[in-house]
């Protein structure tokens, strides 16, 4: 590091952002990492990142998990930029087509979390605004659930059930067509 | 050709045309029902992927979710472990994760799941009914399928019910199996519930026969819609009483239907923020393509037989996508400054146009007669035929700064 330029090394300090955890843990990342997050985003076009950015709703441990992701999309995101513009390349689609499936193999380790740690990524995602990570927290609890019943649900994620029985027949009455 | 006097679908007058078309292809074999599938299934193919895959392999499309009751997720809970067994360290701290998510994430979860099971948490609490109810609701009878039994009427009933019960808005609807014949009453109340809902997304095809089942005039009603995709219908005619007409509509799709030209032309005048137009396997009408549209982006005609298709004022327009049958006709290029893509452009068909003048083979190219922003060109040339290899030079002209070039022959 020390052995780059002068010039680069302010264009890496100008483009570095302090993201600070609840408990109050720094995190040096690139801009372009950073800005995943739209919340981050708009806080830098406003110029308010000076002193680095307090995240109060997110847990060192849970904002380590998020840049980790930010990080690898951000980096698919610059090569998406550079090759929108033209409509069709073979070798670009090929190219795409092998990161992408990089991509996704990154995801699929990326959700090999406990229920807390899932359910908290995706609080994180939802204040941070970075839509590609709520996605895909959000898809893998969807799937989590998908073919059983209320009650099977009920018991996977611990949901007290608090209608009485008289309410639970008239809802089932209202919503006819999807319990015959 | 047999098989047409008795088919026993017989729709009603047009079934003749077509009768005609198919013999006028010289096929053989197969009969007009067989047919009618056969291109269903294929116009089917061309549409958008699904919003949430069907929950089991219910029918003919394709659906990559494979469907059990009691496994499915390799989730959390650890690998193979059967959810509905008792297994603590899954269930963990028996906290109820889920509840900590505010409503708009929950609906969020829910708008993931197939229709009905998305329905169905509506009974897990006081809270999730409240949820249910505000979530905007995504329907695709392929869902419905597994609750109705293949049958035709049935998916059509729940469609329309499902629709008309939710307390909510109507975000997205896909109906592409059911046969809308004889059912013009059920039509009608979900097309009006649809444009009372605000639906913003719709994907609405009639299986056949017939094939001239008219579409309510409530469809232009349905001032919401972002992207409308229609299929075998007899599109209503547009006039003043109905404008401004689909003020957000983006991406409009016309599939197998009868549409007056007329329509067409007021969809791309009064639709401001259209971007893209596919027409796709029409007869007869509309006849011509006549593009004069602020917003458009992308045109595309699949195997439709227009007798022209013209570019006259499209500022945005930047690929016109044409893939014809046997039917010759003129493709006219007037003003399309910002055009990049064009193509199939068949020279054996194809007579191109391109501000007023016929483009042959050797002739003067003048700046008039050009179209500088093109980029990619796919042409397809007989090239036992001297005059379709000559046009190529001339082509080169007439698209100065071409990238790309796809020849077919």
């Amino acid at each position: 590091m020390a052995s780059a330029g002068s010039g680069d090394e302010k264009a890496a300090a100008a483009a570095m952002i302090t993201l600070i955890s609840s408990d109050n843990e720094k995190f040096e990342v690139t801009e372009a990492t950073a800005t995943l997050s739209q919340t981050i985003r708009h806080m830098i076009e406003d110029g308010c990142t000076d002193g680095g950015v307090p995240l109060p709703n997110v847990t060192s441990k849970i904002l380590a998990r998020v840049i980790e992701y930010c990080k690898k999309h951000a980096t698919a995101a610059a090569g998406e930029e550079g090759s929108s513009s033209s409509f069709s390349d073979a070798a670009f689609l090929e190219v795409d087509r092998a990161f992408l499936e990089e991509l996704e193999e990154f995801d699929d380790a990326f959700l090999e979390v406990d229920r807390a740690t899932l359910f908290d990524l995706i609080l994180a995602a939802n204040y941070l605004d970075i839509k590609g990570l709520l996605n895909l927290t959000c898809q893998k609890v969807a799937d989590s659930v998908k073919g059983k019943t209320p009650e099977q649900i009920r018991e996977m994620y611990n949901i007290v059930n608090d209608l009485t029985p008289e309410e639970e027949a008239e809802i089932r009455r209202e919503t006819q067509w999807a319990f015959e | 050709m047999d098989a047409a006097g008795d088919d026993e679908g017989g729709g009603p007058m047009t079934y003749a045309e077509i009768e005609q078309y198919f013999n006028s292809l010289g096929l053989e074999g197969p009969t007009a029902q067989q047919r009618i599938d056969c291109i269903f299934s294929i116009i089917i193919s061309l549409l958008p992927p699904r919003l949430v895959p069907a929950p089991e392999a219910a029918g003919d499309d394709s659906d990559d979710d494979s469907f059990s009751l009691t496994s499915s997720d390799s989730e959390a809970s650890g690998s193979g472990a059967d959810p509905l067994a008792l297994h603590p360290a899954a269930i963990g701290d028996g906290t109820d994760h889920i509840s900590r998510l505010p409503d708009a994430l929950l609906s969020n979860i829910i708008s993931r799941l197939p229709t009905l099971e998305a329905a169905r948490t509506v009974v897990l609490s006081t809270r999730w009914r409240g949820v249910w109810a505000a979530t905007p609701l995504l329907v695709d009878d392929a869902h419905l399928v597994g609750a109705d039994g293949p049958s035709g009427i049935p998916i059509v009933r729940a469609v329309s019910r499902c629709v008309a019960a939710h307390p909510g808005p109507v975000r997205s609807v896909r109906v592409t199996r059911v046969s809308f014949y004889c059912q013009e009453y059920v039509l009608q109340r979900l097309l009006a519930d649809l444009a009372d809902k605000g639906v913003q997304d719709l994907i609405l095809f009639n299986r056949p026969w017939p094939l001239n089942m008219p579409l309510p005039e409530d469809i232009l009603r349905c001032a919401s819609l972002e992207r409308l995709y229609l299929g075998v219908w007899q599109f209503p005619e547009i006039n003043s009483a109905h404008l401004p007409l689909f003020n957000k509509l983006r991406d409009i799709g016309l599939f197998h239907c009868i549409v007056r030209d007329e329509s067409v032309n007021a969809l791309l005048a009064h639709c401001p923020k259209l971007e893209v137009l596919s027409i796709v396997l029409s007869y007869g009408s509309p006849s011509r393509l006549h593009i004069v549209s602020r917003s458009l982006r992308v045109a595309v005609d699949w195997n439709s037989t227009l007798d022209e298709v013209v570019v006259q004022d499209a500022p945005c327009l930047e690929r016109l996508i044409l893939q014809t049958l046997e039917r010759r006709r003129p493709i006219k290029i007037v003003g399309a400054p910002r055009l990049e893509v064009l193509g199939f452009l068949d020279l054996n068909l194809h007579e191109l146009q391109i501000g007023g003048t016929v483009i042959r083979a050797g002739m003067n190219v003048r700046a008039r007669t050009t179209v500088p922003s093109l980029k990619i060109l796919a042409v397809t040339v007989h090239f036992t035929r001297n005059q379709e290899a000559k046009m190529l030079p001339t082509l080169f002209k007439c698209f100065p700064h071409l990238e790309a070039l796809h020849v077919l022959d």
